[in-house]
């Protein structure tokens, strides 16, 4: 018999498609090299000429025309020449989402981003679940003091709301590699090890782990042996929801700009950048946000869709 | 059973409520000092900025000096605690005012703000919920997609797409509220709209999401069958077996949305310039200013707080299943 596959399963995969392909079916997210002027803001749709250079990079232009003695670029006060010799032909291309202020292909720049946000969405969920999953059962199985302390600590994490905890962890570890993704784990465990505990806490109400218990079972072997096994199917449907968390998160702590690593690609940033543009220029703030709005409603059915999966399972 | 249900029990014991206000005064505690930890941490020191090779080394150290950064974390920590044990919160490092001030100034802001988006999402909430139900079950499908994509949406785009359209296109509404550095916050209708909606809509379509999934409990109908035959009127069945169930997850969520009054709006406020303790907070936070953060993270740290006691204290009262002993 097969088994269905949990309902949103379709979007998550489209999602993991776009971020692992993204970057190659999509051009260089990079400022044309020459004349960047003459391909600012270009709406959607619109359809520039391009041309790679001899000396590395490219040109980009509604209009532009490769001679002998280099590249000439209509602009808005005529046509200018440029030395920079042309490497390949020039090539008509349709820039489904136009250009930004410096001239980059939007569409190039949300999917090189996607790429970065989704995956540090997802490690900063497995973080999250990992941690939240020891601290859920350490608390369900360590000795009294132990486990008021891990609840104090879990109490503590949520008094705080959660978008002040993040910027300050966000700058307690913007010297640190993938340190955004460690904030985002650090500021989202906490639902996890509530969960986890309660799931937990009722296996071990169960005769099979009161009997390893009766049997001298130490307390980290019927942790690791008993009740692990027995939580993985909350943690299956908590991961696509700490995922689109995570991704909502990661790009709300770049438009603020509390990411630091200037130059990485986000949607976030992006999104702040199309803010600062208007009134013109809409599009750059409104598609990668789209994108942004869809990755989070795709991982949330998926996470409606692995609950009713986990529940009908039990 | 069916009766004992009605009967209004204490919602909880005087002991029971010494203990939840004992527990709420530990996690400020442990707030307070996850806070310090993290603002000390961060690479964001003032101090450190002072470093810059702009400013004499000498005035660095000095600055370093006045703000109490050339000592140990410990005593730093044990400083700040004793300052706040007398009431003094200290001076702001980016307002050079008293945080006490910055605070008071900021507060009114995120309350307006605040209780504007409550009142829209949790009339708005309940409305869709009960239209959903009403609508034939493909249409229910349907919308529940829609309240789904509506619940995720990311508030900060949200804020700026209604930039786009109600101010930059259609001309109606004004899309921040900067005011001129110093003058006084001017407070009016029209600026209200638009960080209101970015903030309740999403909300709106997470709780008609609670109340649709609380009314659809399969478990109801024996209920009101049963009470019905043990001569309960239905008025009264009906409000007992499943208004009153669907209401319990709904005030746990605006329990949970309480923050909102005082920093919840932390994007929100930034997007639209609001001037707001979320913002102020915010920037406080990013910007190192650590007196300001400590006090603003405490104070939105109170309201989460107060939330989940006030849940704890009134949940009992409407949903009798979570009552003490059960």
């Amino acid at each position: 018999m097969t088994r269905r596959l949990p309902r949103g399963t379709a979007g998550a995969l489209a999602l993991a498609v776009i971020a692992l392909a993204g970057p190659w079916l999509a051009g260089s997210p990079a400022a044309p090299a020459i004349a960047p002027a003459a391909a600012q803001l270009l709406p959607p749709l619109s359809i520039a000429s391009e041309v790679p250079l001899a000396g590395g990079g490219f040109a980009r232009a509604p209009r532009l025309e490769a001679t002998p003695d280099g590249v000439r670029v209509a602009t808005a006060a005529g046509w200018r020449s440029f030395p920079e010799r042309a490497a390949g032909p020039v090539v008509e291309r349709r820039l489904l989402l136009g250009t930004d202020q410096q001239g980059r292909d939007l569409l190039a720049r949300t999917l090189h981003g996607a790429r970065r946000s989704l995956l540090l969405a997802l490690l900063a969920a497995a973080l999250a679940l990992g941690l939240g999953t020891a601290v859920g059962l350490g608390r369900a199985t360590a000795p009294r003091a132990a486990s008021l302390a891990l609840g104090g600590l879990i109490d503590g994490a949520l008094g705080l709301p959660r978008l002040l905890l993040l910027l300050a962890l966000a700058g307690a570890l913007a010297r640190v590699p993938l340190g955004i993704a460690l904030a985002l784990a650090l500021g989202g465990w906490m639902e996890t090890a509530r969960a986890v505990e309660a799931g937990a806490r009722s296996l071990l109400a169960r005769p099979f782990v009161a009997a390893a218990a009766a049997a001298g079972g130490a307390r980290g072997w019927i942790a690791t042996r008993h009740l692990l096994p027995g939580v993985l199917p909350v943690l299956a449907a908590l991961l696509p929801l700490a995922a689109a968390e995570a991704v909502l998160l990661e790009a709300t702590l770049s438009f603020l700009g509390a990411t630091g690593s200037a130059g990485a690609l986000s949607w976030g940033r992006i999104i702040a950048e199309g803010r600062a543009l208007f009134p013109s220029g809409w599009w750059v703030a409104a598609f990668p946000g789209l994108l942004l709005a869809l990755s989070a409603l795709a991982l949330g059915r998926l996470a409606q869709g692995a609950a009713r999966a986990t529940r009908g399972a039990s | 059973m069916v009766d004992r249900a009605g009967r209004g029990a204490a919602p909880l014991s005087a002991r029971a409520l010494a203990r939840r206000l004992a527990r709420a005064a530990a996690t400020l505690a442990v707030v307070f000092a996850i806070t310090f930890l993290l603002l000390h941490l961060a690479a964001a020191d003032p101090a450190e900025r002072l470093d810059d090779p702009g400013i004499p080394a000498e005035q660095a150290a000095r600055t370093r000096a006045a703000l109490g950064l050339d000592r140990p974390l410990g005593a730093q920590f044990l400083a700040t605690l004793g300052a706040w044990s007398r009431g003094e919160l200290g001076v702001s490092i980016q307002h050079r005012r008293p945080v006490r001030e910055v605070l008071a100034e900021a507060l009114p802001g995120s309350l307006l703000l605040g209780a504007a988006a409550l009142l829209v999402a949790y009339s708005l909430g309940p409305l869709v919920a009960t239209g959903c139900a009403l609508l034939p079950p493909r249409g229910q499908r349907r919308a529940d997609a829609l309240l789904l994509a509506a619940a995720t949406l990311p508030r900060f785009w949200l804020g700026v797409m209604l930039v786009l359209v109600f101010h930059t296109w259609a001309g109606l509404l004004p899309a921040s509220h900067a005011a001129a550095p110093g003058a006084a916050a001017r407070f009016d209708l029209a600026h209200l709209v638009l960080p209101a909606l970015a903030l309740a809509l999403p909300a709106a379509a997470a709780i008609a999401r609670v109340q649709r999934a609380a009314m659809d409990d399969p478990e109801v109908e024996p209920r009101l069958a049963l009470a019905r035959a043990a001569g309960v009127s239905a008025p009264r069945a009906l409000w007992r077996h499943r208004v009153r169930p669907a209401l319990a997850p709904v005030a746990a969520l605006a329990a949970l949305d309480l923050p909102l009054l005082v920093s919840g709006a932390v994007v929100v406020e930034s997007v639209f310039a609001w001037p707001g303790a979320g913002r102020v907070a915010a920037d406080a936070v990013m910007g190192g200013d650590y007196p300001l953060a400590l006090a603003a993270t405490m104070l939105a740290a109170a309201t989460v707080v107060a939330g989940g006691v006030l849940l704890d204290a009134v949940l009992p009262r409407l949903d009798p299943r979570v009552r003490e002993g059960r």
